[in-house]
Order: structure tokens, then sequence, then C-alpha cells
């Protein structure tokens, strides 16, 4: 590419393809025409216009802005709800119902011990069903563990046809 | 002696079971707990009566010597109690009767500490789960009207629920949704509300200074300008319980708008 080719490209990029100098230089040179066409297809693409829904995925996913943190302002209301909270416990006389309130986060934790009980015994309940059914196939009742799916499945699609039967009656 | 002789007349409190309410008939010894449960009181308590997610009615004759609080519910009632009578952070409606209001710096007490914990659950909320909050806040943008119908719905779907749930609460897994159910409830309450005054913070950005105009501090102060409008005797229980509404359902509305599983419904719907 020498200077000739550089001056036409500059050219085309800056709107003057209709230029004669650049067009007696894109009747002689094929990558030159190449670069122009090239720049025609990208002129042709119009930048698609952003779905609303697209913006606010991408907006509503950005954190604050680090500079929001940095000022002053931005901690204000979080220092004034702390503020007219100690008031309020000051002006209330404290915490009411403390020896009740006091207890609350040990019985919040024992809910949660619950739940998490209640998990494990149903994990350990399934652990121990899956030891049934393989014991049962080991001593040979593979024959009735293949029955009762066989019934389960004939009993759901059993269930399926009903309803579907009723409401093709209904619909009739 | 005299002092012996009362606490042995006095009943034991009863055990605080999940979704039961109790009913005190004569006189007991407190602290009365009762969980996702009312408290009704006709008799005499000696000691605190609290109900976590329920009302306390306090029928005439009733005397509780301690503190009276109903924490997601309120106390009500012709009876007396020689403490504080408190509740706090009811969603607005289910009232019984009357409200019991906390009478001089009691009252103003409450209600400094409920603004302030709204303005601190509502500043760290936007901090930590902005994402949370803007699709709350642009859910109410979008469909503004539909919002507070989407929240009613969902409600419903809500009591219907804890109806079920409440009817098959002595079984663990009744129980178990209970709980989750009042816990789904309180966050989507909490994220609806914030996610409100960040529509009215947005909205309020022409007539801020600058400094107020980030995100963080115009919605924290928008959060303590509904909370504050809220302890307004007639006209802030009103506009509380719509806020809430219109919070539940921005909650529910931008799930249903962002889960994928919802985006059949409306053609199996159609069908």
């Amino acid at each position: 590419m020498n200077e000739t080719c550089l001056r036409a490209r500059q050219g085309l990029e800056t709107g003057a393809a209709e230029d004669r100098e650049v067009r007696a230089h894109l009747a002689g040179c094929t990558s030159c025409r190449a670069h122009a066409s090239l720049l025609e297809v990208l002129g042709s693409l119009a930048p698609g216009e952003a779905s609303e829904e697209t913006v606010t995925r991408i907006v509503t996913a950005l954190p604050p802005a680090p500079w929001q943190r940095r000022r002053l302002a931005t901690w204000l209301p979080l220092a004034a709800g702390l503020a007219l909270a100690v008031i309020g416990l000051v002006l209330s006389g404290g915490i009411p119902a403390p020896s009740v309130m006091s207890s609350l986060p040990v019985a919040a934790g024992g809910v949660l011990g619950w739940i998490v009980s209640s998990v494990l015994d149903t994990l350990a309940a399934a652990r121990g069903g899956t030891d049934a059914a393989r014991a049962m196939v080991t001593t040979g009742g593979f024959s009735l563990l293949l029955w009762l799916a066989a019934a389960a499945v004939g009993g759901s699609w059993a269930v399926v046809a009903l309803i579907g039967r009723s409401r093709s009656g209904r619909r009739s | 002696m005299t002092a012996l002789l009362l606490a042995a007349a006095l009943a034991a409190a009863p055990v605080p079971q999940v979704g039961v309410a109790l009913v005190i008939e004569r006189p007991t010894q407190g602290p009365v707990v009762a969980v996702l449960g009312d408290i009704t009181v006709s008799s005499e308590v000696v000691g605190d009566v609290v109900a976590l997610g329920g009302d306390v009615e306090l029928a005439a004759g009733a005397v509780v010597r301690g503190d009276v609080v109903a924490l997601g519910g309120s106390a009500f009632g012709a009876g007396t109690a020689t403490g504080r009578v408190v509740g706090l952070g009811s969603l607005g409606f289910g009232a019984r009767g009357h409200e019991t209001r906390p009478a001089g710096s009691v009252a103003w007490g409450m209600g400094l500490l409920r603004i302030g914990l709204w303005v601190i659950v509502g500043s760290l909320l936007v901090l930590l789960a902005p994402q949370a909050v803007r699709c709350a806040g642009e859910q109410v943008v979008r469909q503004l009207w539909q919002t507070p119908v989407i929240g009613v719905l969902g409600l419903l779907v809500w009591v219907v629920t804890v109806v079920f749930a409440l009817g098959v609460t002595a079984t663990p897994l009744g129980a178990g949704c209970l709980l989750l159910a009042v816990a789904l409830l309180l966050l989507a309450k909490i994220v609806g509300v914030v996610g409100a005054a960040w529509v009215l913070g947005r909205a309020a950005v022409p007539a801020l200074p600058a400094a107020w105009r980030g995100e963080l501090p115009r919605t924290g102060l928008a959060t303590l300008v509904l909370a504050a409008l809220s302890t307004i005797p007639i006209f802030g229980s009103a506009l509380w319980l719509v806020v809430n509404v219109l919070g539940v359902g921005a909650v529910v509305g931008a799930l249903l708008h962002r889960l994928p599983l919802a985006r059949p419904l409306p053609r199996l719907a159609a069908r």
C-alpha cells in the first residue's frame, strides 16, 4: 500500500468517494476497491435500536457506582436511620418485653436447626429406601420392583387418560 | 408470703406452638408467647405477653403486669397493661379492633424506632442487593396500575397457602410451610416497599440537590419520607397499606417477569 492508496482510503473514510482523484485511483487499485466496498457495506449497517428490556436488564445489574460510596451524602440516610432507632429506643425505655426479645435469636436458631434436622431426616429416609430397594434386588426381588414400577406407571397413565377423557367429554 | 401464694395460684404459660392461637382465661404466669398466632387475654397475666406474627387482644377485664408486644401485628382491646403496649411491623390490615396505641414518649419512641429501622433496612438493601430493589422498582414503573392488582392476587395466594398450612400445621411439613410463607411475605414486603421508595426517589431527582441524587441517598431519603408519612394516624395507615400491596405486587410481578418458568403460563391459560 503506497502513499496514493493511503490518501484514497482517507478520502473514502471522510466521505470523498465521489472525488475525481479517488475514483481514478479506485479504477486501477483492486485493494482499495475492496476497501471501498467494505466501507460501503459497513455504512449500510445501521446500528439496531436496543430493546427497552435489554437496557433495563443491563442497567439493573450494575452495582452502585464506586464514587457514590465515597460521598458523605450516601451514608447520611443510614446514619439518620441509626440515630432515629437509637433515639426511639431511648424514648421508649429500651426494648419492650426484654426477657422474650432477648431469647428470640436463640429461638430462631432452634427453628433453623429443626428445619435442617427435618431435611436430614428426609435424606436419611430416602437413603434407607434406596438401600431397601437394593437389598430387594440382590435377594431376587427384582421382579417385585418391576411390578411396582409398572403399577405406578400404569396407574399414572390411567389417571391421565381418565382426566383426558372427562375433559374431552365435557368439551363435546 | 403473699407473693408465694399468688405464684402458686397462677397457671403456667402455655407452651408456644407455631400457628396456634392462645386464649388466656385464668390468672397466668408470664411470659405468654405465641408464634404466628393471636393471643386473647381476658384474665390476669403476671409477665410479658408477646405475639410474634399475630395480634394481641386485651379483652375487658384483662390485666397484664408487664409489656404487651405484637411483632408483625397489632395490640388492641379494653384491657390494661402496666407496661408498654406495642404493635410493630403490621402489614396494615387485619387488626380486629381499635388498636391500643402506646402513650407519650413510648409512642414517639416506637414511631422513631420504626422509621429508623426502615431507613436502615432500605439503605442496606440498596447497598447490598441493588438488583432486587431495582427490579421491583422497574416493575412498578412498567406496570403502575397492574402492579397493585398483582399484589392483591399475590396476597390472596399467600392467604390460601397459610390457611392450608394452618390446616396441617401439626405436621412438620405444615409448620415448615407456614414459616416459609411468612418469611417469604416478609421478604417480599421489605424488598417491595424499598422498591416503591426507589421509584419515589427516582421521581424526586429533579427536585433534589446534586449530592442527594445518587441511588443510595435518594432511596434512603424516600424510605424515610414514606415511613414518616405512615405514622400519620389515618392517612398514614392507608398509605402504608397501598405501599405494601404495591410492593408485594412489584416483587411478584418482577419474579414472574424474570422467571422462565412463568413465561409459558399465559400461553397455557390461553388454551
